[in-house]
């Protein structure tokens, strides 16, 4: 059981380092953005190019994928999206279709369409054994480590630096942050790169264990969604909680009950959003 | 200075102009059954489209006329397909007493959910369609024993038609049907969109606190026309698997989702003729790419998205704006 | 006289601070009550409570001697409350005619209908046309309400009020943001209210105030100040020292 709980909060911190981009992204800007799965394919991509074709080392190529993803997040942020914060969800929604279906074909042609795998260094695929009590994947574990790392850090990063001040005021509320003087323009674009740079990162990490291929965003899009709408787009506790539980009950859910496991996910999600319909942790305005 | 009951019959008037049948509508229809008569080789296609069409029009009714943004509407077709084929194969034939049983069961499942879509934010909302449908179309994998699972739905063998036509390869009986069908419960929709109810949920689109300072009750609205919109697209999967004779998972993937927004927005929400005229300009577009680059379509289709996004909706439906007009009338 | 509308001890907390601080007020049947205060008052936080969208702390609220502290917002406007808001909140894309039809549907409990036309039934369409006249925008009602002067919309937004067939009327600054040429129409506006509707009026303009009113109510930081006739208020000393206490600060 406790080897469940440990693979369950493995998964859980991935969701959450890969959502945490969508979800400040949709406080800061009110920004539906469902390409957000296609950065996290992209880093893993790169990885994966980096890794398997140019031998570069796997924990050298992981920043380099965080920063690749983090660029291409700024590109796309200063061209196109800038665009369309102005417009309706629906707009929004319709945008961010179209770049995945983009992004989705483009991989596909670019890269194959069948999964790809990562050449992961042969200490990480090792096993830990404590009789009975658990069994943890060396990878699982190192997934842990440098997820609970970043998450630390944003918090931080959030709560006690200056930018992490200005973005938070951005966040409550843009018009006032302006006047206030904060360049609330410099703001989004340094948080959407860094947003997607870190599902970039997420998705090099999760290629092994969530299965990498051209159908990554929208397979796992809903479980973006659901970890944001359930936790709130209020600060980076919420989708935290959010992930972990989810983590935790999709791990046991499938375990548990083979064949039908893979629901589990969504009654929690169902369950939570009748209870309340804001998030676990909403924000008073309600986006 | 005019008397009240010239001001009272200057209303009447301009109120039924709005509802008022427009020449362009029955040009459109006139059209539809012309090509029923003279276009015998593009029966299959057109059956397509008149079911998209159908599609289209009952998510118009929540995302034009009701301001819901549902990402899972696949969902409820998907659900019509499947719940056709099972019921011919335990034994309900007729054509149209399915199509009635699938309008139960999809609108039912549509009032149950609509507690669930309508609370929350647009964000909330999106994903629980979205999660919704996503669920469904995993039950539907995992169901083997039920549903064919990759392998689709299996022995689909719906009755003869009014107890006498076939539904023949050639597809004129198929098309036919869809027809009738999708034309009755258009007029059906176009009576309920012009009703106060109609009014009602229009309001709320356009103002929801003005709406319910008139003490309208917005959930109760909603769930009204979600549930409708739900068995309307069950009816629109149910013409598809008893027209073609099979369901498969693809009716529940979330791609027929965003094609179906995509439908919505390039022919025009808000008006009903919108997701008729979008599905056949889709489908053309569709062929068009298809013939050119099979594999990558979807790449184009992503491009023609965030072009229409980027070009502006109101913009694009500058040059449709002419039959918008002449379909709409005055208001 | 019957008492239309009546609050007791009417208080409302937003953690620490006090909003609405045990505000008693009745409002008699036909009346033509003001509220006014300066900015920050809690004006809009009254109506707020009396419509539903904020509960009280704690206090009554009573409709014709009905308790309806605990009543649903929509079923308030059913029983005769409704109120204007002070920012426009009308449907940009309908014609005014169509959104006093909206409302007069829904009085006359017809707008669950999902079948006939919404300009079939006479009654509806009578109705439309007397608060469409009685507002003077007979002449507009087919324009969009969108393109309409700001001083049409402001009366519209009054007349959608009145074809919900209010009891009582509760009026947030109806002249707000009107330009000058326009108040006058305002005022008739105003003016043409059913003698029998117990209207609650605030607003900023005291022009308006002390034309409208018999009786006005001071509302400072939360809490009633005084209440009187019009020329009370006028004359008390108080007033004028909130008042222009608040011109030299501001």
């Amino acid at each position: 059981m406790l080897t469940n709980l440990f693979d369950g909060v493995a998964y859980g911190m991935l969701l959450f380092v890969i959502a945490c981009g969508l979800s400040i992204t949709l406080g800061l800007m009110n920004l539906i953005n469902l390409a957000h799965g296609a950065f996290a394919m992209a880093g893993g991509y790169i990885t994966v190019v980096l890794v398997n074709r140019l031998g570069v080392p796997f924990f050298a190529a992981l920043p380099l994928a965080f920063v690749a993803s983090a660029l291409i997040g700024l590109v796309l942020e200063r061209t196109l999206y800038i665009h369309i914060y102005r417009k309706s969800h629906l707009d929004q929604v319709m945008f961010s279709i179209g770049l995945v279906f983009m992004a989705m074909s483009g991989t596909g042609w670019l890269l194959g369409t069948g999964q790809v795998f990562i050449d992961l260094p042969p200490y990480l695929t090792q096993r830990f054994e404590i009789e009975g009590v658990l069994s943890v994947g060396a990878y699982r574990l190192f997934i842990i480590a440098v997820c609970g790392v970043l998450a630390a850090a944003l918090q931080f990063a959030i709560a006690r630096t200056r930018f992490g001040a200005q973005l938070r005021a951005a966040v409550d509320d843009p018009t006032v942050a302006r006047g206030l003087g904060i360049n609330v323009d410099l703001v989004f674009a340094v948080t959407f790169a860094v947003g997607s740079g870190l599902a970039g990162l997420g998705g090099a990490l999760g290629a092994e264990l969530l299965g990498l291929d051209p159908t990554f965003p929208v397979k796992f899009m809903v479980y973006f969604l659901i970890v944001v709408a359930v936790g709130g787009s209020a600060g980076m506790t919420g989708p935290l909680v959010a992930a972990l539980l989810l983590g935790v009950a999709d791990v046991a859910g499938k375990y548990y009950l083979p064949s039908m496991g893979a629901f589990i996910i969504y009654i929690v999600m169902i369950v939570v959003l009748l209870w309340r319909p804001q998030g676990l942790f909403a924000r008073a305005g309600g986006r | 200075m005019a008397t009240r009951a010239e001001n009272i019959a200057r209303a009447e008037a301009a109120l039924h102009q709005v509802s008022r049948v427009k020449p362009a509508e029955i040009v459109f229809w006139l059209a539809a059954l012309g090509s029923l008569i003279f276009l015998p080789s593009q029966y299959l296609l057109l059956n397509e489209v008149a079911i998209t069409g159908l599609f289209a029009l009952s998510l118009d009714l929540i995302l034009g006329y009701g301001g819901i943004v549902s990402l899972g509407h696949a969902a409820f077709f998907g659900v019509g397909c499947y719940a056709a084929g099972l019921l011919t194969i335990y034994g309900i034939t007729d054509p149209i007493i399915g199509l009635l049983l699938v309008a139960v069961i999809t609108g039912a499942l549509g009032f149950v959910t609509s507690f669930l879509v309508l609370r929350g934010t647009d964000l909330t909302r999106i994903m629980v369609t979205l999660a919704v449908s996503v669920l469904l179309h995993e039950l539907a994998n995992r169901l083997p024993e039920w549903t064919g699972g990759a392998d689709g739905l299996q022995g689909v063998a719906p009755g003869l038609l009014l107890g006498r036509f076939e539904f023949d390869i050639f597809g004129q009986v198929a098309y036919a049907y869809s027809l009738v069908v999708v034309f009755v419960l258009f007029l059906i929709a176009r009576r309920f969109v012009f009703s106060p109810f109609g009014w009602s949920i229009r309001a709320v689109k356009e103002n929801q606190l003005r709406t319910s300072a008139i003490g309208i009750p917005i959930t109760g609205r909603l769930v009204v026309v979600y549930t409708v919109a739900a068995a309307y697209a069950g009816i629109a999967g149910a013409l598809l698997t008893q027209t073609t004779q099979f369901a498969s998972l693809d009716t529940l993937a979330f791609h027929r989702s965003a094609d179906l927004l995509l439908v919505l927005i390039i022919g025009g929400t808000g008006y009903l003729y919108g997701g008729m005229i979008g599905a056949l300009l889709f489908k053309l577009v569709q062929d068009a790419i298809s013939t050119v680059t099979p594999e990558y379509w979807e790449f184009w289709i992503g491009l023609i998205l965030i072009s229409l996004v980027l070009i502006g909706r109101e913009r694009i439906n500058g040059a449709p704006m002419f039959i918008w007009r002449r379909l709409r009338g005055a208001a | 006289m019957t008492i239309a509308l009546q609050t007791h001890n009417l208080v409302r907390r937003f953690g620490g601070l006090v909003a609405t601080n045990d505000v008693s007020i009745t409002l008699h049947k036909g009346a033509r009550h003001a509220l006014i205060g300066p900015n920050g008052a809690g004006k809009t936080t009254l109506i707020n409570l009396l419509t539903g969208v904020l509960t009280p702390t704690s206090g009554r609220i009573e409709l014709d001697g009905i308790d309806i502290t605990n009543t649903s917002r929509a079923k308030r406007v059913e029983m005769g409350l409704v109120r204007t808001f002070q920012i426009n909140q009308l449907f940009p894309n309908f014609t005014p005619l169509q959104s006093v039809c909206l409302a007069a549907s829904r009085r006359l409990g017809l707008d669950r209908n999902m079948w006939r036309g919404i300009g079939s039934d006479k009654r509806v369409l009578e109705s439309a046309v007397d608060v469409l006249e009685r507002f003077d925008l007979i002449d507009v009602m087919t324009d969009k309400v969108g393109a309409l002067p700001y001083g049409k919309q402001r009366l519209l937004e009054i007349a959608v009020a009145i074809a919900c067939g209010p009891r009582v009327l509760l009026l947030d600054e109806p002249a707000a943001g009107v330009p000058e040429g326009e108040r006058g129409e305002i005022m008739d506006g105003l003016a043409a209210l059913p003698a029998d509707v117990t209207v609650l009026l605030i607003e900023h303009d005291m022009d308006l105030v002390f034309r409208f009113a018999n009786r006005i109510s001071v509302l400072v930081q939360g809490g009633l100040l005084l209440e009187g006739s019009a020329d009370e208020v006028a004359n008390d000393p108080r007033v004028r020292e909130v008042y222009l206490g608040e011109e030299a600060h501001g």
